[in-house]
């Protein structure tokens, strides 16, 4: 990984990735608060949160992806990474809302 | 059809708003009309996604740019253009044509490569990562906002 690393091109590509899971993991914080329902309250803790979730996936899919296809490009990565972010805290979400008292 | 926003949200409008719109609308401009930069920067792969991607882009920045002139007809003017049911659309639709336009500041990012030496990698890259990062705080406020008047949640509490 370090050797992936010394290009400039691939720091590059692992910085898109993780800005990129940060953009993801934001868009259920502005669904959510923007949503219609009026029940669902959201704090900052809540995005914190909506990060957190995210990055193990993330992380896994940034260091694996290399080893799989060596030639991906910053906007690939950036797609890809938008929707592991979006993806996570979806799944999430939803698995917290089968457990009861733990509903958003 | 009543707009709530308040004269807080409406400062913001105008201030962040419209600075943000008047600095971001030029790039996804340049690239819908000069082919050869999107596919300089892109490459043949991506550069027509990437003018796809530019007409999205403009369409939000032209939502957001009439918002920010409706905020201030009614500030300054005395108008009730915030009230109408298109700017009710636009404010509720805002957050995402923001998101929108920071995920294309993030995709410009990606092309920092394409610059010569340390320091205008540095420049071009922190350039547009700041400004993407403006545009997803100013999505994220104005959700909570909206959340503070319909809901009763308070920004930043928990």
């Amino acid at each position: 990984m370090w050797g992936w690393l010394s290009d400039m091109q691939h720091i590059i590509e692992l910085l898109t990735g993780i800005l990129a899971l940060a953009f993801g993991a934001s868009a259920k914080t502005i669904r959510v608060l923007k949503g219609k329902d009026t029940t669902i309250k959201v704090s900052w803790s809540e995005w914190v949160y909506n990060q957190a979730t995210a990055l193990p996936l993330g992380l896994i899919v940034l260091l694996l992806m290399p080893e799989y296809k060596v030639d991906v490009s910053p906007p690939s990565m950036l797609g890809v990474m938008i929707g592991v972010g979006v993806f996570s805290t979806e799944v999430w979400s939803f698995m917290r809302s089968k457990i009861p008292h733990d509903k958003e | 059809m009543v707009n709530r926003k308040s004269l807080t949200r409406r400062r913001e409008l105008i201030g962040a708003q419209g600075v943000f719109v008047h600095a971001v609308i030029w790039q996804p401009f340049v690239m819908l009309f000069t082919t050869q930069t999107a596919i300089a920067r892109f490459g043949v792969e991506y550069g027509f996604w990437a003018q796809v991607l530019a007409v999205v882009v403009v369409l939000s920045l032209l939502f957001l740019y009439a918002d920010f002139w409706a905020a201030i007809a009614d500030l300054y003017w005395g108008k009730k253009w915030t009230d109408s049911q298109v700017m009710v659309w636009i404010d509720a639709h805002r957050p995402w044509f923001l998101y929108l336009a920071s995920i294309w500041l993030l995709m410009l990012m990606t092309t920092v490569n394409a610059e010569s030496g340390i320091v205008a990698v540095l420049s071009y890259g922190l350039f547009f990562v700041g400004l993407s990062c403006v545009g997803l705080f100013m999505a994220l406020r104005d959700g909570c906002v909206e959340n503070e008047l319909q809901k009763g949640g308070v920004c930043g509490d928990g």
